[in-house]
């Protein structure tokens, strides 16, 4: 048996999950979890160990960026820009926000991180933690690279301001 | 801990969390048999990476096989003998058809994915949705609207090759245009593979995506 069919033994379940909570639909799901991992097949290489953490957490974005694009790509919902409130847009820098992190505690970056709208959020991971570049997002999740370098702006002044509320409520 | 080693940190754990917590998947999930076709297909390609694990000294025992096999084929069926090497060889092996490089064939080899082709002459309404490169395939996936799919690969023409349900479809060697070519018709879709300019290429698609239209699959750099 080789790595990607341990993996889908093991994760199946749980991706399908993901999808599905995202796509409310179980054939687009499928869809979701056939493109994940045949994305995979070019990098099961790097995912030595299929039960280690890491391979979890990488399938399981894997899906979740499958299911988001397919849903843009379905435009069964209103687009993000439209679900939420313009915020008055102020540039936080890379530097302003690193200076913020190092500053607060991890329970606030923590609830800063949760209290960010799901579509920003998703930018802004796949930005830091994945080190993607816009127009990677972009093609990712299916969006225009002005929409991503707009949540990525919006995201980062949602999490300076939680942290700057947060510090001086401490 | 940096600022932002914090806050990656806290998204990952964040991420963990929200994934952890959806809800179950209904009753339980019984997929479909198109996904667990696909996904077999995936779990099963059967390219270069099957032959790079068998090691040395299994690409030596298949290689002394299917020379063994051909000098037998030779040896017992003269007339056989002055037909033109076949680029490929195929075996069943139990529920699969495996079409393998035949390496006494004489033609032109790639070494490595050196020059990498696209095609063109796509049906309308196809983007590309997934494009894997490795270092001796690469694999392009095409989609439309409706979600249906066409899938290229260009592989170094090496040991097995791809891996079909036997059984459950047709296979046969035809000649389409000016290619002699390998197809195989599935119930919902159909492909061809063919060596040229010293690759494998494998063109997969709908069973709406005429036959012909496979065979004008040009490619380009």
């Amino acid at each position: 048996m080789d790595a990607l069919e341990k993996m889908y033994l093991q994760y199946a379940p749980r991706l399908m999950r993901i999808a599905y909570g995202i796509l409310h639909n179980q054939q687009d799901a499928e869809d979701a979890l056939h493109t994940a991992f045949a994305t995979l097949t070019a990098h099961a290489g790097r995912l030595a160990d299929p039960e280690s953490p890491e391979t979890k957490a990488y399938l399981s974005r894997a899906v979740k960026n499958s299911a988001l694009n397919l849903l843009a790509k379905r435009q069964r919902i209103l687009r993000f820009e439209e679900s939420y409130p313009d915020y008055e847009i102020g540039e936080v820098t890379d530097e302003m926000l690193e200076k913020l992190c190092s500053q607060a505690t991890m329970e606030m970056i923590l609830s800063a991180v949760e209290n960010l709208p799901e579509g920003y959020r998703d930018v802004v991971y796949l930005f830091y933690v994945e080190e993607k570049k816009t127009e990677e997002i972009a093609k990712i999740l299916n969006l225009k690279g002005a929409a991503v370098r707009q949540r990525l702006v919006r995201g980062r002044k949602q999490l300076a301001d939680a942290l700057r509320k947060e510090m001086a409520r401490e | 801990m940096s600022g932002m080693e914090k806050l990656r940190q806290a998204m990952i754990e964040q991420e963990a969390r929200q994934l952890d917590e959806m809800p179950e998947y209904g009753d339980g999930w019984e997929p479909s048999e198109e996904f667990t076709r696909k996904i077999h297909s995936l779990a099963h390609p059967g390219k270069v990476s099957l032959w790079q694990k068998m090691g040395k000294a299994g690409r030596k025992v298949a290689i002394f096989a299917l020379i063994a096999a051909a000098v037998l084929g030779l040896s017992t069926q003269i007339e056989a003998a002055r037909e033109p090497i076949r680029d490929f060889v195929v075996n069943v092996c139990g529920n699969y058809i495996v079409a393998w490089f035949n390496p006494l064939s004489p033609a032109e080899k790639a070494e490595k994915l050196e020059i990498i082709y696209v095609p063109s002459n796509l049906p309308d309404g196809y983007e590309l949705t997934i494009e894997s490169v490795g270092e001796y395939s690469d694999f392009l996936t095409y989609e439309n609207e409706e979600g249906e799919q066409i899938q290229f690969s260009q592989s170094v023409p090496e040991g097995p090759l791809h891996v079909f349900f036997a059984g459950e479809e047709d296979f046969m060697e035809m000649t389409l245009g000016d290619k002699t070519v390998y197809y195989r018709e599935a119930p919902l879709d159909h492909a061809v593979f063919w060596l040229e300019k010293g690759y494998v290429f494998y063109c997969a698609a709908p069973k709406n995506v005429p036959l012909e239209k496979l065979a004008e699959i040009s490619w380009k750099k």
